[in-house]
C-alpha cells in the first residue's frame, strides 16, 4: 500500500497552517489544544516513516509527478538517511516550539502557530525535494514566514533584526537560482541523481560552487557572512529562535551535502583548504566574540556559529585527507557532521528554551541582571546545565558524538588542523561555563529574582522530552549513524565515473 | 471586405457611440451606465470567442490586419483588463466628480484602439491604431479637472506621446524608403534592393544606414511607449498624476499590446538581424533595470515607488525581447501578463482606499494596514513577494522562464546581472511589508475600502492567479506557447 | 557465568542508581544517606566477591559487555566492562575510600540545606570513577575522564552561593578540559591507528603503533611517543602536575568530605591510572619518560614546600596531595608502574584519613580552618589527634607505616635507574628533598593544632560523632597495616602484572630484578643503607625542634625568611601569572575580537558603508528627474541621437 506518506507529511504542515490561521477569534484552550493535536498527528506521521525506512538503501518511498513539463521540472519527493534524520529533527523541533508557544504565550497564539507550521511545511519540503527546481521553492519559501515571524512576534528593533536576515539570505539564493537553472539546462532535467551524473569541466565547477557556497555560507552562517544570526535570534521571540536555530541552519548543512561535494567534487578538491581554513576561524574567532558577550541569546547565537564551523569542518576534511586514507574515514567525518546537526539542533533549541522560559519571567537579556539563579530556581537549572553540557560536546550528551567524529576525521586529515578544531572543546567550556557562573552562581544581587517561582510541570515536560532526547542520541548515536552510512557513500561522496 | 471578423470591435464601438446617444435621451442615466457598459465588454468577449474560432493566421482587408490565435489571446486579456477598470471606475468617477458616460467612452475606445493594434501587421495600420489607443489615454488622464496634478500630467503626456509618434513615423518612412512596402510581412522577404533607387545618403551605403536608423526610430518609440530607461520621464509624472484606476489601466493593457507588437515588428524580420541590435536592447534593458530599482528605493510616495518599479521590470521583459528568438518572445510574454495582473491588482487595491479622508499618497499611509484591513493587506503582500519574485508566487515562476529562456541562449553572464538589482529591490518592497504588518497599531491611519462584490470578487481572482502560477505554472505556460506560431 | 556478568555490572551501576535516585526523587536526609551508603557498600562487596573469583580463578580478567556504541566501518565501539588486576586493585580503593567517606559526610555535611543534593553528587561521582577504572574501550575511558571534571566542578561549586566557588569551580573545569584537548587528540589518533576503541585491540597492535611514524616539522616522530605526550597533557591537568596544578589549591573551596574523596584519593590519581593503563605507549620513548620524572620530581619539592608557609589547614593537606602526585609521576617515568599505583593506593589511604581528620577539627571549630587560631586539640579530640599523628608519620615514609613501603621503593628504584645525567641526579636529589620537606610541614600541623599553647576561643571543643571517628580510625588502621599487607601484591615474585603487554625491554627487566632484588632481602634492612630513611626521620625531629621546642627560633629570624616566605606563599607567582597575563591575554584578544572583528569590520563597514553609499546614489540621481518639461526634451533626444550614433558607429556605417 503505497499511500504518498511523504507527501502527506509536507502538506501536513501547509494544512496545519491553514486551520491555525482560521481559529484566530476561538477561545485560547481551542487554539493551543488543535495546535497541539496537530503537531502530534505530524510527529506520528513522521514515526510511521521511521518505521517503514529500510537502513541502508537508496531513495525510498519516491514519488514522481510533473510539475512544470516545459522546463522538465517534476514533483519530485524520496527521502534517504540524511533527509530522514533531518524531517525527523524537524518534526520534533516544530513540535517543541509548538509546546512553547502554548506554555509561554497568552495571546495571538494562533498566528504564531501558523507561522511555525508554514516555516516546518517549507523547510520539510526543502528536505524531501529530489528536484533541483522544487528544492529551490521550499529553500526559498522556507524565508517568508521565518521573516514575518520575526517581525511580527519579535523584541524590540525587530524590523532591523527582519530585514538584514531577509536580504542576506536573498541575496545568495539568487546566485543559487542561476547556478540551478544552468544545470538543469545542461542535463536536460531537474532531478539530483542527473545533476551528479552531470560532467563538468573544472571551471564550471569552480562557478557553481561559488554559488552554492554564497548561498549555503549565508544560511550556515559561516565566519564572514555571520553577521545577520546575532540579530536575528535576539529580535526573534523563543520558538522563532527555536526553529532558526534548529532548522534554518540545517538547511545550509544539508544543502552543502547534497549540492557542493556531490555536483562540484573536483571544485570542492581544489577549494576545501579555504573552506577549512574559514571553519577553523569561524570556530576559533567566533569563540573568542561568544566569550565577550553580555546578552545571553546573543551568545547562544555565536556559540551555534561556531558550532556550524565544525560542520563545514567535517564536510571539507572529508577532500583534504591524502590519497592513502581508506575511504570509511571519509564517511566517518560526513556521519559525524550530520550527527553534529541534530544534536546542534536539539542542544540550541533546549537553550533557546529555558532562556525564553527565564525571559518570560523577568524580560530582560543581559547577562549582569542575572544571578544566583540556582538558588532560585534549582530544578531549571539542573535542566539548563544539562543543554549547556551538550553545547561544550560533554560525553554522554548528543554534542560529543559529532565533535569526536570531526576530530577523528580531521586528525586523519592533517594534525595541525586537528589541533586546532580541538581548541573547540576548551572555547566552548568558557564562553558555555563563563555563562553558567554569571548567571547561576553567587549572590543573587537582582531583587526582582527572588520574586521568581521554579518552572511548572509543563515546562520540565517540555524540558525533559529535549533532554531525553539529547542524552538518548549520545548515549547511541547509532539510530542517527546507522541509517545513513549508505546515503552518505552514494551521494556525499559520490565520486564520478571516471573522474578521480 | 470580411466585415466578419471585426464584429467584436464593430459591437463594441457601435454600443459606445449608442452609450453617448442614451445620455441625451435618458435622464438619470449615471447608474445605468456602468451595468450597461459592462454588459457591452461581456458580450464583445462572447462575440469575440464565436466570430474567431476559425482563426488560421490570414490577413484580410488587403495586408493591413491579420486574425490568429496570438492575436485572439492578447485581445481577450485586454478586454479582460478593460472590464476590470470599468468595474473599479465607479468608485473615482463619484469621488472626483468626473463626467460618467465621457469616462466609460474613453475607456471603451480605448480598448477598441487595443483589440486593433494587436491585429495589424501593417506600419500605416499599425500607426493609427497606435493612436487610436493612446489618444483616449492623455484624455481619461485629463478628465479629472480638479486635480492640477492630473492636467500637468495629462500635458506632459500628450507632448511626450507626438514626440514618440513622430519619432516612429519618420521611422516607419524611412523603412519604406529602403524596403518600398508598408507591409510588416515584407521584412521578412530575403531581398531588399529590388525597390531602391541606388541614392547614396551622406555617402553611406543607403541601404543598411536607412534601414538601420529606421529600425532604431522604431525600436526607440516603442521604447517610448513602454517606458524604459532613456524614454522613461512620463512615466513618472503620469503614475503620479492619475487616478489609480487609470493608472492601472496604463500600467497594464497598453504592456500587452506592445510586446505583441514588438514580436510582430521585429519576429524573424530583416529587422531582427540588425548589426549588435541584441545588445543595444540588452544594455537599455539592464540599465533600466538597475535605475529603476535603485531609484525606487528612495522613494517616499508609493506611485512613483511603483512606476519606478515597472520601469526595472519592463528593462527585464526588454531582456528576454532582446533575445530574438521565439523562446525570448514567449518568455516575454508570459512575464508580462504575469507582471500587468500583478501591477493591476496593485493599482486597483490601491484605488479603493481612503487613508485619513484622502487617497493613498504616502507609503506611510499603508502603516498597519494588517490590522485595520487584513484581507487587503495579505492581497497586497501576495502581490509584493510576486513583484519581488519569491518562489511561492507567480513572480518567482515568469522570473525562472526568463532566466531559462537567456541561459539557454548562453546569456548567462546576462542572467546573473540581472539578480544584483533584484536584491537592491527586496529593500523597498520588504519595506513596505515592514509598515503593514510589523508597525503595530499606535500610527494606524482609519482606511475605509469600499468594495462591492464584483471588485472583491475581481481582487480575489487576482489573488488566485498569482498563487496558483507561482504553484503550477505550466497551466499559463502551455496555454501561451499554444498560441505562437512555431 | 551469568551471575558474575550481573555482579560485574551491579559492582559499577549500584552508586549511579543510588546517586540518581536520591537526585531526583528523595527530599529526606536520612533517606538519602541511607540509600546512597547502602548503595556505596553493595559495590565495595561485589568488588570484594569479584577480587575473591579473580584471586581465586586463573587471574585472567572477567570481561562484560555494555553496549554497542557506535557501528561505523572501522569504529565500531562496543562499550563494556573489564575486571583485570590493575582494574579490581584501584576498585577495591576507590570503593573502600568512597563508602568510608559516605558515612563520614554523614557527620560532616550534618545541617547543610544541600544534603540530599550532595549525596546524589558523591554517589555519581563514584560511578564515574569505578565506570573509568573498569571500562575496556576508550569511548568509555573518555566518558569517565570526562564525568569525573564535571562532578568535580558541581562538586567544588557546591556551596553556589559563594562567589569563590564559583571561581574554583570554573578554573578548575577549564584546565581540565584544556588537558582533555589533549587527551582528545590523542584517542581519536589512537583510534585510528589501531582501527578500533577497545583496550585488547590496543594493546594488540602496540608494537605496529611504536614503528608508524608522523612527520611533524617534516622530521618523522614516532606515534607512541606523540600520543603519550598527549596522554601526559591530559594526565598533567587531571593529577595537577606543575604547569597545571594551580586548580588543586583553589577546589578547597568545596566541603572536606570532596577534599578527601576527590582531591585527594580518587579523582586527581585519574591522570596516573591513565599513563600507567598505558604504560607500554611511554615506555619506548626515553625522552618522554625523562621528561614525566623531571616533572614529577620538581613537582614533589618544590610544591610540597609551598605548604610551609600555608595557615589554610586544607590548602597544606592539599599541597601535600600535590608532592605525593610529583612522587608518582616519578614512578611511572622511571617505568616502574606498579610502584607508583602502590604508592597511589597508600597515598589514597593516608591522605583521606588527613583530611577526614582536617574536617573533624574543622567541625569541632565551628568551620575554623586557619591553623594559627587551633591550637592544644588534644585533649579535647584525642581520637582525631591520633589518626592525624598516625597518617601523618605514614605520609612522611617511617617505616611500620604503609607509607614507608611504597615511598622508599620509589626512592630506591629512583637511585638505581635514574639516568647518570644532570637530571638523573637532579631528579633524585629532588624527591629526597622531598622526603625532608613532607615530615616538616605535616608535623608543623600537627604540632600547631593538636599540641602547642590553646589559642582559640571556642572554649568547650568536644569530639566529633561516631559517624565522622569511625571512618577516620579504618583509614588510620589502614595507613599502618595496608603497607605490609599488600606490598607482596605489587612487589615480588608472584606480584600481579599490573600493566598489560609491557614491551620487555631491558631497563623493566633490569628495574623487576632489582626490586625482587630488595624485597627478597627485606625492605627495611635495603632502607637502612639508603639516605631516604635518615631524611624523613630527621625532617620529624627538625620540625619538632623548629615548631614545638623552639617556636620563637621562626620569630628571630624573621629578616632573612622574609623572601623566600614571600616566594612561597604567592605560590611562585603561578596564580599571578594565570590571573594577569593568561587570562587577561585571552579576554583582551576576545574584546579586541569583538570589537575590530563584528562591530567595525563587518557591522560598520560593510553593511552601513555599502547600504549608504547606495542611498546617497539613488538620491543624486532622482534629482535628475525635475519635471520640467524641456529638461524631458533634452534628455530624450540626446538619448535618441547617442543611441543613433553608437550604433552606427559600432555597426560599422559611420
Amino acid at each position: 500500500m503505497n499511500i504518498p506518506i511523504l507527501s502527506l507529511i509536507l502538506w501536513h504542515g501547509l494544512i496545519a497552517a491553514i486551520i491555525m490561521s482560521q481559529l484566530a477569534r476561538s477561545s485560547i484552550w481551542l487554539q493551543k489544544s488543535t495546535a497541539v493535536i496537530i503537531s502530534m498527528l505530524g510527529c506520528g506521521l513522521t514515526g510511521y516513516l521511521w518505521y517503514g525506512f529500510i537502513p541502508n538503501q537508496a531513495f525510498q518511498f519516491v514519488e514522481k509527478v510533473p510539475w512544470i513539463a516545459h522546463l522538465g521540472a517534476f514533483y519530485h519527493l524520496g527521502v534517504d538517511g540524511i533527509s530522514l534524520n533531518l524531517v525527523i529533527l524537524t518534526m520534533i523541533i516544530v513540535f517543541l516550539s509548538i509546546l512553547s508557544i502554548c506554555v509561554i504565550q497568552e495571546k495571538n497564539i494562533a498566528s504564531a502557530c501558523t507561522w511555525v507550521f508554514l516555516v516546518q511545511a517549507m523547510s520539510i519540503g526543502a528536505f524531501l525535494a529530489l528536484d533541483g527546481l522544487l528544492f529551490y521553492l521550499f529553500w526559498e519559501a522556507s524565508l517568508l514566514p521565518m521573516f514575518l515571524y520575526i517581525g511580527l512576534c519579535g523584541g524590540g528593533n525587530r524590523w532591523f533584526a527582519a530585514r538584514k536576515y531577509f536580504l542576506f539570505s536573498l541575496f545568495g539564493s539568487l546566485f543559487f537560482l542561476v547556478s540551478i537553472l544552468y544545470l538543469g539546462l545542461k542535463a536536460g532535467d531537474f532531478s539530483f541523481s542527473s545533476f551528479y551524473q552531470l560532467q563538468l569541466n573544472l571551471n564550471e565547477q569552480l562557478l557553481l560552487f561559488t554559488a552554492f557556497t554564497l548561498a549555503f555560507a549565508i544560511k550556515l552562517p559561516m565566519f564572514p557572512l555571520h553577521s545577520w544570526l546575532p540579530d536575528a535570534h535576539t529580535q526573534a521571540s523563543t520558538s522563532g529562535s527555536m526553529l532558526l536555530a534548529a532548522i534554518l541552519l540545517k538547511l545550509g548543512g544539508y544543502g552543502f551535502m547534497r549540492f557542493n561535494l556531490p555536483i562540484t567534487p573536483d571544485a570542492s578538491m581544489l577549494l576545501a583548504p579555504l573552506m577549512t581554513v574559514l571553519s577553523i576561524i569561524a570556530i576559533i574567532y567566533i569563540g573568542f566574540v561568544a566569550a565577550v558577550q553580555s546578552d545571553i541569546k546573543r551568545l547562544i547565537a555565536y556559540a551555534s556559529i561556531s558550532h556550524m564551523g565544525m560542520i563545514t569542518l567535517g564536510l571539507f576534511v572529508a577532500y583534504l585527507m591524502p590519497g592513502s586514507v581508506q575511504e570509511s574515514t571519509r564517511i566517518i567525518g560526513i556521519s559525524g557532521v550530520l550527527v553534529h546537526m541534530i544534536s546542534h539542533g536539539l542542544s540550541s533549541a533546549g537553550l533557546f528554551l529555558c532562556f525564553g522560559l527565564v525571559y518570560h519571567r523577568l524580560g530582560t537579556r543581559d547577562i549582569k541582571d542575572y544571578g544566583g539563579l540556582m538558588r532560585v530556581m534549582p530544578i531549571y537549572s539542573g535542566f539548563f546545565m544539562l543543554f549547556i553540557l551538550s553545547n561544550i560536546g560533554f560525553p554522554g550528551t548528543a554534542g560529543f558524538v559529532g565533535e569526536f567524529f570531526v576530530i577523528y576525521a580531521t586528525c586523519a586529515a592533517n594534525l595541525w588542523l586537528a589541533g586546532l578544531a580541538v581548541l573547540t572543546m576548551v572555547l566552548s567550556a568558557t564562553y558555555s561555563l563563563g555563562l553558567v557562573k554569571q548567571v547561576f552562581y553567587g549572590r543573587v544581587n537582582n531583587m526582582q529574582l527572588l520574586t521568581v517561582m521554579d518552572i511548572n510541570w509543563s515546562e520540565k515536560l517540555l524540558l525533559g522530552l529535549l533532554s531525553l532526547m539529547i542524552i538518548g542520541v549520545g548515549i547511541a548515536p547509532d539510530i542517527i549513524t546507522a541509517s545513513s552510512v549508505h546515503a552518505i557513500k552514494n551521494t556525499v561522496l559520490f565520486v564520478k565515473s571516471g573522474q578521480s | 471586405m470580411q466585415i466578419h471578423y471585426f464584429l467584436a470591435e464593430l459591437l463594441l464601438i457601435i454600443g459606445l457611440l449608442g452609450l453617448l446617444l442614451l445620455k441625451q435621451i435618458v435622464k438619470n442615466h449615471e447608474s445605468q451606465t456602468r451595468a450597461y457598459v459592462i454588459g457591452l465588454y461581456l458580450t464583445t468577449i462572447v462575440l469575440l470567442i464565436w466570430t474567431q474560432a476559425d482563426f488560421n493566421g490570414k490577413t484580410i482587408q488587403d495586408g493591413l490586419f491579420i486574425v490568429d490565435k496570438l492575436s485572439l489571446m492578447v485581445k481577450l486579456l485586454v478586454l479582460g483588463f478593460g472590464l476590470a477598470t470599468v468595474v473599479f471606475f465607479d468608485q473615482p468617477i463619484l469621488r472626483c466628480g468626473l463626467p460618467v458616460v465621457e469616462t466609460y467612452f474613453l475607456i471603451g475606445i480605448q480598448t477598441v484602439g487595443m483589440m486593433l493594434t494587436i491585429a495589424c501587421v501593417n506600419w500605416i495600420s499599425l500607426f493609427v491604431c497606435l493612436e487610436l489607443m493612446y489618444l483616449p489615454i492623455y484624455a481619461l488622464i485629463g478628465l479629472h479637472t480638479t486635480n492640477r496634478d492630473a492636467q500637468e500630467a495629462a500635458c506632459k503626456y500628450i507632448i511626450m506621446g507626438a514626440f514618440s509618434t513622430g519619432v516612429l513615423l519618420y521611422g516607419i518612412s524611412l523603412i519604406y524608403a529602403v524596403s518600398g512596402t508598408f507591409e510588416l510581412q515584407a521584412l521578412i522577404a530575403p531581398s531588399l534592393t529590388t525597390a531602391l533607387n541606388k541614392a547614396t545618403f551622406l555617402g553611406l551605403d543607403p541601404e543598411q544606414s536607412l534601414f538601420l536608423i529606421g529600425g532604431l526610430l522604431v525600436l526607440i518609440a516603442l521604447c517610448f511607449k513602454l517606458g524604459v530607461v532613456p524614454f522613461h520621464l512620463w512615466v513618472r509624472d503620469v503614475y503620479e498624476g492619475g487616478l489609480y484606476a487609470a493608472v492601472s489601466l496604463i500600467a497594464s493593457a497598453p504592456k500587452l499590446v506592445l510586446v505583441l507588437v514588438w514580436s510582430r515588428v521585429f519576429f524573424d524580420s530583416e529587422l531582427s538581424s540588425l548589426k549588435n541590435i541584441t545588445w543595444i536592447i540588452f544594455s537599455i534593458g539592464l540599465v533600466s533595470m538597475f535605475f529603476g530599482h535603485f531609484l525606487a528605493l528612495v522613494q517616499e510616495r508609493i506611485r512613483i515607488l511603483l512606476a519606478y518599479s515597472s520601469l526595472a521590470h519592463m528593462g527585464f521583459v526588454l531582456l528576454a525581447l532582446g533575445l530574438m528568438s521565439q523562446m525570448g518572445h514567449e518568455a516575454a510574454m508570459v512575464y508580462t501578463i504575469g507582471y500587468t495582473v500583478t501591477i493591476a491588482l496593485v493599482f486597483l487595491v490601491l484605488s479603493g482606499m481612503i487613508v485619513n479622508g484622502r487617497r493613498v499618497v504616502l507609503i506611510e499611509d499603508l502603516k498597519g494596514l494588517s490590522i485595520t484591513q487584513p484581507s487587503l493587506a495579505f492581497l497586497l503582500l501576495i502581490a509584493i513577494f510576486s513583484l519581488l519574485g519569491l518562489p511561492p508566487f507567480a513572480g518567482f515562476m515568469l522570473k525562472v522562464r526568463v532566466l531559462t529562456a537567456l541561459i539557454e541562449s548562453q546569456y548567462l553572464g546576462i542572467a546573473v546581472l540581472t539578480l544584483i538589482p533584484s536584491v537592491v529591490a527586496a529593500c523597498y518592497y520588504i519595506n513596505m511589508i515592514h509598515l503593514m504588518y510589523f508597525q503595530k497599531g499606535n500610527e494606524v491611519s482609519i482606511v475605509e475600502s469600499h468594495y462591492s462584490s464584483i471588485q472583491s470578487l475581481l481582487l480575489i481572482t487576482g489573488g488566485v492567479f498569482i498563487i496558483g502560477v507561482g504553484i503550477y505554472p505550466s497551466e499559463l505556460f502551455q496555454w501561451v506557447s499554444g498560441f505562437y506560431p512555431s | 557465568m551469568q551471575l558474575i556478568k550481573i555482579l560485574t555490572i551491579s559492582s559499577v551501576c549500584w552508586p549511579l542508581a543510588a546517586g540518581l535516585l536520591t537526585g531526583l526523587f528523595v527530599k529526606s536526609h536520612r533517606l538519602a544517606h541511607r540509600l546512597c551508603v547502602l548503595g556505596m557498600l553493595l559495590s565495595f562487596l561485589s568488588i570484594i566477591w569479584l577480587c575473591i573469583q579473580f584471586m581465586s580463578g586463573s587471574q585472567q580478567a572477567i570481561v562484560v559487555d555494555l553496549m554497542q556504541w557506535s557501528s561505523l566501518p572501522n569504529l565500531n565501539a562496543k562499550i563494556g566492562l573489564c575486571f583485570d588486576a590493575f582494574a579490581i586493585m584501584m576498585c577495591l580503593m576507590v570503593s573502600a575510600v568512597a563508602l568510608l567517606i559516605h558515612i563520614y559526610s554523614i557527620g560532616y555535611m550534618q545541617d547543610d540545606i544541600g544534603y540530599v543534593r550532595f549525596f546524589s553528587l558523591i554517589s555519581l561521582f563514584s560511578f564515574a570513577m569505578l565506570f573509568l577504572i573498569a571500562t575496556n574501550n576508550l569511548i568509555g575511558l573518555f566518558l569517565g575522564w570526562e564525568s569525573i571534571s564535571l562532578f568535580s566542578y558541581f562538586l567544588i561549586g557546591f556551596y553556589y552561593y559563594k562567589n569563590r566557588a564559583a571561581e574554583a569551580n570554573f578554573k578548575a573545569f577549564l584546565i581540565n578540559r584544556f588537558g582533555d584537548c589533549a587527551f582528545c587528540l590523542g584517542l581519536a589518533l589512537l583510534i585510528y591507528h589501531c582501527k578500533s576503541t577497545a583496550y585488547a585491540d590496543v594493546y594488540a597492535n602496540i608494537n605496529l603503533l611504536a614503528n608508524t611514524s608522523l612527520n611533524i616539522f617534516n622530521n618523522p616522530v614516532q606515534l607512541t611517543t606523540l600520543i603519550g605526550c598527549l596522554f601526559f597533557i591530559g594526565a598533567m591537568s587531571k593529577s595537577a602536575q606543575i604547569p597545571l596544578h594551580i586548580w588543586l589549591p583553589d577546589s578547597m573551596e568545596g566541603p572536606t568530605p570532596v577534599s578527601a574523596l576527590l582531591h585527594a584519593a580518587t579523582m586527581v590519581t585519574a591522570g596516573v591510572y591513565l599513563l600507567a593503563r598505558f604504560g607500554s605507549m611511554i615506555e619506548f620513548s626515553a625522552g618522554l619518560k625523562l621528561v614525566i620524572t623531571v616533572i614529577g620530581a620538581t613537582g614533589a619539592l618544590f610544591l610540597g614546600m609551598m605548604a610551609l608557609c600555608e595557615a589554610d589547614i586544607k590548602r597544606i593537606i592539599a599541597f601535600s596531595t600535590l608532592s605525593q602526585l610529583g612522587y608518582m609521576m616519578v614512578a611511572i617515568g622511571l617505568g616502574a608502574y606498579h610502584i607508583a599505583i602502590f604508592h597511589l593506593i597508600m597515598h589514597a589511604f593516608f591522605k583521606a584519613c588527613l583530611f577526614m581528620a582536617a574536617g573533624s577539627v574543622i567541625v569541632g571549630l565551628h568551620h575554623e580552618q586557619n591553623i594559627f587560631k587551633m591550637g592544644g586539640l588534644w585533649s579535647s579530640m584525642p581520637i582525631t589527634g591520633l589518626c592525624f599523628f598516625l597518617s601523618a608519620l605514614s605520609l612522611s615514609g617511617i617505616p611500620p607505616f604503609s607509607g614507608f613501603y611504597s615511598k622508599d621503593l620509589i626512592l630506591s628504584v629512583a637511585q638505581a635507574s635514574t639516568p647518570a645525567s644532570f637530571l638523573g641526579y637532579y631528579v633524585y636529589d629532588a624527591i629526597l628533598l622531598g622526603c625532608l620537606v613532607t615530615p616538616l610541614y605535616i608535623f608543623r600541623v600537627y604540632w600547631t593544632v593538636f599540641c602547642g599553647p590553646e589559642n582559640h576561643q571556642h572554649g568547650e571543643v568536644c569530639e566529633s560523632p561516631w559517624t565522622i571517628r569511625f571512618p577516620m580510625t579504618i583509614l588510620a588502621i589502614l595507613s599502618i597495616g595496608a603497607g605490609a599487607l599488600t606490598l607482596p601484591f605489587f612487589v615480588g615474585p608472584d606480584a600481579l602484572n599490573i600493566v598489560p603487554a609491557l614491551p620487555d625491554t631491558s631497563a623493566i627487566t633490569r628495574l623487576n630484578q632489582f626490586i625482587n632484588k630488595i624485597v627478597t632481602g627485606g625492605l627495611l634492612i635495603h632502607a637502612l643503607r639508603e639516605p631516604a630513611l635518615a631524611f624523613s626521620i630527621g625532617g620529624v625531629v627538625l620540625s619538632w625542634i623548629i615548631y614545638k621546642r623552639k617556636p620563637q627560633w621562626t620569630t628571630r629570624h624573621q629578616t632573612w625568611l622574609a623572601i623566600p616566605e614571600y616566594i612561597l606563599r604567592n605560590q611562585y607567582g603561578f596564580d599571578w601569572v594565570y590571573n594577569n597575563i593568561i587570562v587577561t591575554f585571552f579576554s583582551g584578544c576576545a574584546r579586541t575580537c569583538q570589537k575590530v572583528g563584528e562591530q567595525y569590520l563587518i557591522n560598520r563597514t560593510i553593511e552601513n558603508r555599502v547600504s549608504q553609499n547606495i542611498v546617497i546614489g539613488a538620491e543624486k540621481f532622482s534629482r535628475v528627474q525635475t519635471s520640467y518639461l524641456n529638461r524631458y526634451f533634452a534628455i530624450m533626444s540626446v538619448a535618441l541621437a547617442g543611441l543613433i550614433g553608437i550604433s552606427l558607429f559600432y555597426s560599422g556605417i559611420l
